[in-house]
C-alpha cells in the first residue's frame, strides 16, 4: 500500500494501473518512435504474453519471453548496450520478442529483441549483428504440431 | 544534400555531440566510426528500414482497428521452435 501507481488510459486495453517497477526507460526509444522513452510492462493474464505500453502515448507492443518460444537463441550484447542498460551480469538481462499478429497468425522478431533489465528498469530494442536471425519468424501453434491443446 | 571531402583520420561533426570518423577506405567501401550520445540509435539504413517496417506493423497505435487482441492471445498455445542458425551447417 502507498505505492505510487501510474495510470495509463489505453484506448485499446482500457485503464492500466502500473507500479513504478513496471516502468522501463528506453533511452534510444524504439525504431519508428525514437522519441518515446517510457514504457510499462504488463502481463496478460492466463497467457505467456506481455503488453509493452507507452506511458504517455497510445502505442503498444505485444511481447513474449524468448525462452517461451525458441530454443538455442543466443547472441552477444555489445558493450555500449550493456552500459546503456546498466547490466552487471548476463542474468540481469531479460529477453523478450516483439509479436506481430498478421491475419491471426503469430510471428516474432528474432532479429531485434527487446532487452529489459528489471534492476535498473532500463530497456532497449537490440539489433543482433553477430547472428543471422529473421525479422519475422512464424510461431507454431500446438494444433499445428499435431497435439491439440486441452 | 551537403557534400564534404574528408581524408582518412578526419572527422565530421553533426551538431554538438555526434562525431563521424573516416577510418579507412578500401576499394569502394568506406569504414566509418561514430561517437554519439547513448540516446542515438545508429543503424545501417537497410536494417533501419526493415526494422521500422516490422515495428510499424507490430506496434499497435490508436489508429489501428479494434480487433479483440486479448481474446486472440488467450487462444494461443505455443510450442517451442528450434531456431539454431544454419550458418554452421555443412
Amino acid at each position: 500500500m502507498g505505492e505510487r501507481m501510474t495510470l495509463i488510459r489505453s484506448d485499446r486495453y482500457g485503464d492500466l494501473h502500473v507500479a513504478e517497477e513496471q516502468i522501463y526507460r528506453f533511452e534510444k526509444g524504439i525504431v519508428g518512435w525514437q522519441d518515446i522513452k517510457q514504457y510499462a510492462l504488463i502481463g496478460v493474464e492466463d497467457t505467456p504474453f506481455f503488453i509493452l505500453h507507452a506511458v504517455d502515448e497510445q502505442l503498444s507492443f505485444i511481447l513474449i519471453p524468448a525462452e517461451k518460444v525458441v530454443l538455442d537463441y543466443g547472441f552477444e550484447i555489445d558493450d555500449e548496450t550493456v552500459e546503456l542498460l546498466d547490466a552487471k551480469k548476463p542474468e540481469d538481462v531479460v529477453i523478450f520478442l516483439i509479436v506481430n499478429i498478421i491475419d491471426d497468425a503469430f510471428y516474432v522478431n528474432l532479429k531485434a529483441p527487446v532487452l529489459l533489465v528489471p534492476r535498473s528498469r532500463a530497456g532497449c530494442q537490440y539489433v543482433i549483428h553477430d547472428r543471422d536471425y529473421p525479422l519475422r519468424f512464424p510461431l507454431r501453434r500446438r494444433e499445428e504440431a499435431g497435439n491439440a491443446g486441452p | 544534400m551537403l557534400v564534404l571531402r574528408r581524408k582518412i583520420g578526419e572527422t565530421v561533426m553533426l551538431g554538438d555531440n555526434i562525431e563521424v570518423h573516416v577510418l579507412a577506405v578500401e576499394g569502394d567501401t568506406v569504414k566509418l566510426g561514430f561517437v554519439a550520445p547513448r540516446s542515438v540509435q545508429i543503424l545501417r539504413k537497410e536494417v533501419y528500414d526493415a526494422l521500422m517496417q516490422e515495428n510499424r506493423q507490430a506496434g499497435i497505435d490508436a489508429a489501428s482497428e479494434g480487433k479483440p487482441v486479448l481474446d486472440l492471445l488467450k487462444t494461443y498455445r505455443n510450442v517451442k521452435s528450434d531456431v539454431t542458425s544454419e550458418e554452421g551447417s555443412s
